[in-house]
């Protein structure tokens, strides 16, 4: 067998919406394959306790029999039922993309995704129930980030910046990528930038959750060389507007991107 | 006495709950986003975690043992105390998000796929279960090396056979695995067609979903 089709996939696909294996765990009705000889999985939905009708690509779950390599995940986003545990998506798929099981194009992978999910929908005020103030539910973020902030290979690729965070001399990034104009952003990190005399130094915020965001991240640091290098002169001056310059850089910062290390 | 106590604790608890204004909800939600910006996780998750820390506190009014955030003198003397009670909760949990991570690989045993949908739907006293089980564990015998049998005696003399104890290491209970599963073949009993999982009858109405159909599967559940 040819070592390279051995590693199709993963491939996502509508299929029959089986009954659902708990009140808390819905079947999506979509099933991955991936691999020769074909694997296959198929995709549930974890419903939060306090926010059943939110849907976030991070709740989206695959079966414990389905996943035949062991793999870290969070077990704030795994489900346990009487049928077996259900393990978070996101997790996996960064498991069998390290592993080399697989070989599809990460950007065509999440965007065949994004069409068969549900829109998403993230936990609002309006899902606090318990709250018994009527406070103004927050404004949603807008469903296309402004554009031109990031470097032109990033924008072009997908990558855009969704929440400017300025604090103590240095600028925090939420990078999301984005498969098609109103799409889901896919999380891909928090990048911690600060403005000194020599140019913009900078790192990942912590690995953050396992999952496909460490692969975009991979991605996100191809595409561009160096932290100076990720924003365009016009994200420069929105970034960091009332940002001070810091003549004294942060000893975790650097010039080049640091290698992510693995949890442990 | 105690249960009294616990009745005091809760309406105060509920009192201040419902004395937190907006603008004070407005700061705590702020507090979540810093959280999880601290963390490098989503910051768009901030409403998400403090009602996670809002629900927490309110599981822990029912007083059972080891559920919720349990309210204590301190944190019910006044309204300033209450709300560092909400942040020190929302803070952690926003910790457990990041730092709990959990390996598969922790698990104890593994199932055996092909096995289990065979053997879920007969009954163990049954003919065809005993024959089918004798002989599986006849050529696991025969076939796997000496190293596995411990593994394969301790699934043999387990009650449930759908799952492979990890008796030795989590290779070898692997290993026994994959065999029982390549004699399972050998012996043509092989998944046909789609694989069903285990909560799904052979009754059950299944029908075909388009991505727009999808949309709707997450209905508000009857709790």
């Amino acid at each position: 067998m040819n070592a390279a089709t051995a590693k199709l996939g993963p491939f996502f696909t509508t299929s029959e919406i089986q009954p659902h294996p708990g009140k808390r765990v819905h079947d999506l009705g979509i099933v991955m394959t991936w691999g020769k000889p074909r694997q296959e999985a198929r995709l549930y939905h974890n419903l939060r306790e306090n926010a059943p009708k939110a849907f976030s690509f991070d709740f989206v779950s695959i079966h414990e029999d389905d996943a035949i390599e062991d793999f870290d995940y969070q077990p704030t986003l795994a489900r346990e039922t009487r049928y077996g545990t259900f393990f978070p998506l996101s997790a996996y798929l960064a498991k069998l993309y390290e592993l080399g099981n697989v070989n599809r194009n990460i950007f065509s992978m999440l965007a065949e995704l994004d069409n068969l999910l549900p829109k998403e929908r993230l936990v609002t005020a309006e899902d606090d129930k318990y709250s018994p103030i009527s406070s103004k539910p927050k404004p949603q973020a807008p469903a296309d980030p402004p554009t031109g902030l990031l470097a032109t290979e990033l924008e072009m690729q997908g990558f855009r910046i969704t929440t400017v965070s300025p604090e103590n001399g240095r600028v925090s990034l939420e990078i999301d990528w984005l498969p098609k104009p109103g799409g889901r952003l896919f999380f891909t990190g928090i990048l911690e930038l600060r403005q000194i005399p020599a140019g913009i130094s900078g790192l990942w915020v912590f690995p953050g959750p396992c999952g496909v965001n460490h692969l975009l991240q991979r991605e996100f640091q191809k595409l561009c060389a160096s932290p100076n290098a990720c924003l365009t002169p016009a994200g420069i001056k929105h970034c960091f507007k009332g940002v001070s310059t810091q003549t004294q850089m942060s000893a975790r910062h650097v010039f080049v991107w640091p290698t992510i290390c693995a949890l442990t | 006495m105690a249960n009294h106590l616990c009745f005091d604790i809760t309406v105060r608890c509920r009192e201040l709950l419902a004395s937190i204004t907006s603008e004070e909800r407005t700061k705590l939600v702020e507090f979540a986003n810093y959280r999880l910006k601290y963390y490098g996780m989503r910051e768009h998750r901030d409403e998400e975690l403090y009602q996670d820390a809002v629900c927490a506190i309110i599981r822990g009014w029912d007083g059972v043992d080891g559920v919720g955030r349990k309210a204590n003198d301190w944190c019910l003397q006044d309204k300033a105390h209450f709300l560092k009670f909400v942040q020190g909760a929302i803070r952690s949990i926003a910790n457990g998000w990041y730092k709990n991570w959990r390996s598969t690989q922790q698990r104890h045993h593994v199932s055996a796929d092909l096995l289990y949908e065979m053997l879920m739907g007969q009954h163990k006293g049954h003919v065809e279960y005993l024959d089918l089980t004798r002989e599986l564990f006849k050529r696991l015998y025969q076939q796997a090396p000496s190293r596995l049998w411990p593994t394969i005696t301790a699934w043999k003399n387990s009650l449930d056979l759908t799952k492979i104890p990890c008796t030795t290491s989590r290779k070898h209970r692997d290993a026994v695995k994959k065999l029982a599963q390549k004699i399972l073949a050998e012996m043509a009993i092989t998944r046909s067609g789609t694989k069903s999982p285990a909560w799904v009858t052979s009754g059950s109405q299944a029908h075909t979903v388009t991505p727009e159909a999808t949309a709707g599967v997450n209905e508000p559940f009857d709790s």
